[in-house]
């Protein structure tokens, strides 16, 4: 009667809502379990030996007891040319949509109509930019392996999909929210996903400069304030490396059991300290980053499978950027050419307010060939998140 | 992606997948021959920018892979398996896309495999050997890629009826159990009937409301059922790829035939004869609900599951039991959010208990 402990309970995640989210469970457990139910050489990196097919069919035989006639009998039939639906040579280019498909495969009416549109409106070859960054992302890495053979991930290991959202304050009215997509194993750290998520606020400088703009400093306040949490599960995971970090989740916490808000006991760990296969999480449900005191970004984990064998296998480069929203830089508002390093407010030469400015144009606008300040107005060192892109 | 598009997809993967079903075979030369007449490869062509081909790609697997679970038929899911396999080498991607099995559906994937190594379905078991060793799936987590779009139309796979699992539906609906149950309960109608009439040996014809050997007859219907289906999968699973196999294992494969349905019949037939042959018997007894089966029936777990059934469970209980013990679960199937039902664990009775239990029931019955 062992089945009757329900799936949950034994690490199997299944669809707390369907389609939306899972359950909770382990996520070390999880590549334990599939590693206990698949034969190792599922799930293996092996690279398929010249006599693939001749191995497989052996192999295959053996398996069924059946002798070499039937099983080549069988591998004729099965045979991938049974799949093509053209004559050998007779194969139409495969960009082309074949007009005597069109009958039979109602999707294909579907894409011709909309290919034939976007031919007639689109020019053609068109290809967007941001389009062609998305693709790059994607495929740089695949099947990517160290030539350090200790660099590579191993046979078994997870890899976790993250979607991380911009916080609302970036948000423009979309279908797609502003996110960033990352991979990541499940033998790495929290810290390290931290370090890789690229947010506006650790790339402020504060500060009013206007008086003395060669004293802007150069430290962003990523370097300032280095305090950060996840929240997964019930659990803050709070970023503790440095001296000078603080528990960020503790007023929470401490608000929490003030006046009995009904709130279960919500723990904490060290988030250095915690691997992805540690956590108990849900798949699809919405977790929390936070930094900068108040910065805010919605976390879901998207996907956690086995590692593949046309996964990038070179584990320093997880965490993997996979997809980026495009940041529009902030181009300077006289040159119109450089990116903006400088934004100014109350500026008695500024047509805007705020306006931004390249360093060259702020400073022969603002100051006279001294540098002593012209006019009146407020100056903000500023870093644009486009510079990242 | 566009949801005339993905409409579009589900319906040439169900037109392919009910030619195929005509065909009344599991055979992979039924099912290339139906892919190249519709000419399935082409659905990957046409101009299409990486990004959207990957997802493209994607959302094509994903369909198709409904088709390879529960609670589709044998010969569907072979047929998904089978459009699995042809999507999985036409597409475009290089790499290939994967096929997504989720943790919570490896437990049908084996079952399958096992089942189609048992009914010698050599080709199928080969087409599935290769995938495994062309690395064409991934080992997930969950089916799909999660999101939180809880706003947005999410669109539920609705399930194909046509291509469903025929025989629970009947199977959960008159069980073993529950025939034995209305057994009983004319047993007991007679006699009260006969208790109240002039004549105690039968009914007064007042009283004849009832078809007397309804529940016979009932039985019959099942039975005759049973023996359709088992013809019907007999008929599915013959064409084998080649002729010569025939020979040499045709025995064994008679062996694997003896499919559920089958049993089903000869546990009817079971209860039947002992029901009937046992009526006289009983009746002097008045052990209405004496139910062990015989020691044939041990090994299965039926067997077991009616020893120890609680004998004051109502009908209406007990026929829900059974229909969780039968087909429901895989009505349930993928559409539920992954739920087993378990065996109900019943105590079991002691033979005090029952003569304790079962004397104020005479008095109400007499
Ligand atoms: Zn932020
Ligand atoms: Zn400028």
């Amino acid at each position: 009667m062992a089945q009757v402990v329900a799936e949950s309970d034994c690490g199997i995640p299944a669809y707390e809502y369907q389609d939306i989210n899972s359950t909770v469970f382990h996520v070390g457990t999880l590549a334990k379990l599939w590693k206990e139910r698949l034969p190792a050489d599922v799930y293996s990196f092996e690279e398929p030996a010249e006599d693939s097919s001749a191995q497989h069919d052996a192999v295959f035989g053996a398996e069924m007891a059946l002798n070499c006639e039937t099983v080549e009998e069988i591998s004729t039939l099965c045979r991938l040319d049974t799949l093509k639906c053209y004559p050998e040579g007779e194969s139409p280019d495969v960009e082309t949509i074949p007009m005597d498909a069109l009958d039979s495969l109602s999707s294909l009416r579907i894409r011709k109509t909309k290919q034939d549109y976007r031919e007639q409106t689109i020019s053609k070859d068109y290809l967007g930019r941001h389009e062609n960054y998305v693709h790059e992302l994607e495929s740089h890495a695949l099947g990517k392996k160290s030539t350090n053979p200790e660099d590579n991930i191993e046979e078994g290991e997870l890899v976790l999909t993250v979607n991380i959202l911009y916080p609302a304050i970036f948000q423009v009215r979309k279908r797609v929210k502003p996110h960033q997509t990352v991979m990541i194993l499940g033998s790495q750290k929290l810290t390290q996903l931290r370090d890789a998520i690229c947010c506006q606020s650790d790339y402020q400088i504060t500060g009013e400069f206007s008086n003395t703009p060669d004293l802007a400093p150069e430290h962003i306040s990523k370097d300032h304030f280095k305090s950060a949490f996840f929240y997964f599960d019930g659990v803050f995971y709070s970023d503790m490396r440095f001296p000078e970090c603080r528990d960020l989740s503790k007023t929470i916490i401490d608000w929490t059991k003030s006046n009995e808000r009904g709130y279960e006991k919500f723990q904490t760990a060290r988030m250095e300290n915690t691997t992805f296969c540690n956590l108990k999480i849900k798949v699809g449900y919405p977790y929390l980053y936070c930094h900068q005191g108040d910065c805010e970004h919605v976390v879901i984990f998207t996907d956690i499978r086995l590692a593949h064998r046309d996964d990038c296998r070179d584990k320093t480069m997880y965490p993997l950027l996979m997809r980026k929203h495009w940041v529009l830089s902030r181009k300077c508002f006289v040159c119109k050419m450089y990116i903006a390093r400088w934004v100014t407010n109350q500026d008695s030469f500024a047509p805007a307010d705020p306006c931004f400015f390249c360093d060259t144009c702020f400073r022969m606008l603002h100051y006279d060939k001294q540098g002593n300040k012209l006019g009146e107005f407020l100056a903000f060192p500023y870093v644009d998140l486009g510079t990242f892109n | 992606m566009d949801v005339n598009l993905e409409h579009a997809l589900k319906n040439d993967c169900k037109t392919l997948l009910s030619r195929f079903q005509q065909t009344e075979s599991v055979r992979y030369e039924e099912f290339s021959t139906v892919w190249r007449d519709m000419k399935f490869s082409t659905i990957f062509y046409g101009k299409l920018q990486p990004t959207e081909m990957r997802c493209f790609t994607k959302e094509v697997l994903s369909i198709a892979t409904y088709y390879f679970f529960p609670p589709y038929s044998f010969q569907i899911r072979v047929g998904g398996l089978y459009l699995l396999y042809g999507l999985y080498h036409s597409q475009l991607c290089d790499p290939k896309e994967k096929i997504r099995i989720a943790l919570k559906d490896w437990e049908e994937v084996v079952k399958f495999q096992h089942d189609i190594v048992n009914a010698q379905h050599y080709d199928t078991a080969y087409v599935l050997k290769k995938m495994f060793s062309a690395k064409a799936f991934y080992f997930t987590a969950m089916p799909r890629l999660l999101y939180y779009r809880t706003k947005q139309k999410v669109n539920k796979h609705a399930v194909c009826e046509d291509f469903r699992e025929r025989t629970w539906k009947i199977n959960s609906l008159v069980t073993e159990d529950s025939l034995e149950e209305i057994l009983n309960v004319h047993e007991h109608y007679q006699k009260m009937k006969c208790a109240i009439s002039r004549d105690k040996t039968q009914p007064d014809r007042i009283l004849r409301l009832l078809t007397e050997d309804f529940p016979q007859e009932l039985q019959n219907t099942i039975s005759s059922f049973n023996r359709w289906l088992d013809e019907q999968k007999k008929k599915s699973t013959e064409k084998r790829p080649r002729e010569k196999q025939q020979e040499d294992d045709g025995e064994c494969e008679d062996m694997s035939r003896e499919t559920e349905a089958s049993a089903r019949a000869r546990m009817l037939a079971n209860i039947k004869s002992r029901s009937f042959s046992n009526v006289a018997e009983a009746s002097k007894s008045r052990r209405h609900r004496q139910a062990e089966l015989g020691s044939s029936e041990s090994g299965s777990d039926h067997g077991v599951q009616r020893k120890s059934s609680t004998k004051r469970k109502s009908l209406a209980c007990r026929t829900k039991l059974a229909q969780k013990k039968s087909g429901v679960k895989q009505e349930v199937g993928m559409e539920t959010a992954g739920q087993r039902f378990s065996m109900p664990v019943i105590s079991e009775e002691s033979d005090e208990e029952r003569a304790v239990n079962r004397p104020p029931k005479k008095k109400r019955l007499s």
